[in-house]
């Protein structure tokens, strides 16, 4: 089964559950962080929320057309069921997941040039908090970017956004970024 | 590898066991198939309704009185905002936000942007929209909505309020009795009853019962009035081809011969 690739899985799957464990192992760690980082939930609520994706990809795996990636398509629906738990909670107030991934640090950065920007050492103390203040559209864009390194296409789909404005987004984003990690230089 | 990984709760295993547990099995691919057929139906439902928006767009500019614009209002900007179909315009502009969100929800919508949607949307229409009224289904949609809707041009255009001014020579209005050869009685847009006596050679311009019409003339009395000419309500409706019997080629080339001459510009 190892040597099949995600979408035969997925075709599979439909046919025979055992597939689908294997689809799910694969994603179970990837997508369990990405929801994290989204969310900005414990982990419990997290691992409640990825199970009711699983459930949610293994209903709806006809539905999974091969012209689109099988991650893609995985990370349409766990950012889709993770935003709409969001409006659900958002009243009760969220805060981003303190992440210790050293390549998003590396990549966004690196990417932003934010050492002629904001201060690196005081940026890399104050990203989490730089994070949790960011529009939820922006953060999100951010992390597909890179915490999961997709590319412009398959941030396209993920969103279900056109290319054009996932750009867009993705500049106004790191646009903001820096705003709020100068105020926190400002404010330090 | 991060994926290899073991995670302690083996989140995979319990969704594993609850999908059996519970007899789970992936929907049916026709629900999916379905649910995107309705939606491209009703892409295509809007985009007819835009169409005969567009149509009913066109039959108002195509057929407007532009040889009077300078003696119905003075101005052509006035003459535009006059007969400007607002209502077509707003139905048209309802049905294309429609479409758009009804679009972007289609499988491959969410690919392209507002502005491409946006402008397709009302390209197809506006195209659809001529094809109609060019194989003259426009004039149909017109005809009926004329029958079962009898203040439907009051609701579309102004028109109407320019061709309610006796005093001034226009007056236009529904045909209800017709005493051929001289006279057809009309009722007007502020459902004032006039008799309009016919000039000499108008045996070319249909009047029947029901039909709209404008004339252009003078009032001889408080509820009569002597056309100089009388004017389908669509202008450029081709009267003796469509209700002659004898085909005229020559007319539907150039429909302004069958009228009489213009009056004199209206102070």
């Amino acid at each position: 089964m190892t040597d099949k690739t995600d979408e035969e899985l997925a075709r599979l799957s439909a046919e025979n559950q055992n597939y689908f464990m294997c689809l799910m192992q694969r994603y179970e760690s990837k997508l369990l962080k990405y929801i994290k980082r989204i969310s900005g939930l414990k982990p419990e609520d997290c691992e409640d929320l990825l199970q009711e994706i699983f459930i949610k990809v293994f209903l709806n795996l006809r539905a999974f057309s091969p012209d689109l990636k099988f991650s893609s398509w995985v990370y349409r629906i766990s950012h889709n069921h993770v935003i709409s738990n969001y409006r659900k909670i958002k009243s009760r107030g969220i805060e981003v997941y303190e992440s210790e991934d050293q390549p998003f640090w590396e990549n966004i950065l690196s990417d932003l040039d934010a050492a002629k920007e904001a201060d690196l050492a005081l940026l890399r103390q104050n990203i989490n908090k730089v994070l949790d203040d960011l529009d939820v559209k922006y953060r999100e864009v951010l992390v597909l970017r890179f915490w999961e390194d997709k590319d412009y296409q398959e941030i396209s789909d993920i969103l279900q956004k056109p290319m054009n404005t996932v750009g867009t987004l993705l500049n106004r984003a790191k646009k903001q970024f820096l705003e709020i990690a100068k105020k926190y230089k400002v404010n330090q | 590898m991060e994926e290899e990984k073991k995670i302690p709760d083996g989140i995979s295993a319990k969704v594993w066991q609850k999908i059996a547990d519970k007899h789970l099995k992936p929907l049916p691919r026709w629900r999916f198939l379905v649910k995107e057929l309705i939606l491209w139906g009703l892409f295509f439902v809007f985009l007819l309704v835009a169409s005969i928006a567009c149509a009913f767009i066109l039959l108002e500019f195509l057929n407007a009185d532009w040889d009077l614009y300078p003696q119905l209002t003075g101005s052509l900007i006035d003459y535009i905002t006059m007969i400007f179909p607002y209502f077509w315009l707003i139905c048209l502009s309802v049905v294309v936000v429609l479409a758009y969100y009804n679009f972007s929800l289609t499988r491959r919508g969410y690919k392209y942007g507002l502005l491409w949607i946006f402008l397709g949307t009302v390209f197809l229409s506006g195209l659809l929209g001529a094809v109609l009224y060019f194989t003259n289904l426009g004039q149909w949609l017109d005809s009926i909505s004329q029958e079962y809707l009898p203040k439907h041009r009051l609701m579309v255009s102004r028109q109407s309020e320019l061709w309610n001014r006796p005093e001034e020579g226009w007056l236009g209005g529904q045909i209800i009795m017709i005493a051929l050869p001289q006279f057809v009685e009309i009722k007007s847009f502020d459902n004032h009853e006039w008799l309009v006596v016919l000039p000499q050679n108008n045996q070319r311009v249909p009047l029947r019962v029901g039909e709209f019409i404008k004339i252009l003339g003078s009032p001889i009395g408080p509820e009569t009035f002597e056309a100089k000419e009388i004017r389908p309500w669509r202008s450029n409706d081709c009267p003796c081809c469509a209700d002659h019997e004898e085909s005229n080629e020559s007319c539907k080339m150039e429909t302004r011969q069958h009228f009489m001459p213009l009056p004199a510009p209206v102070k």
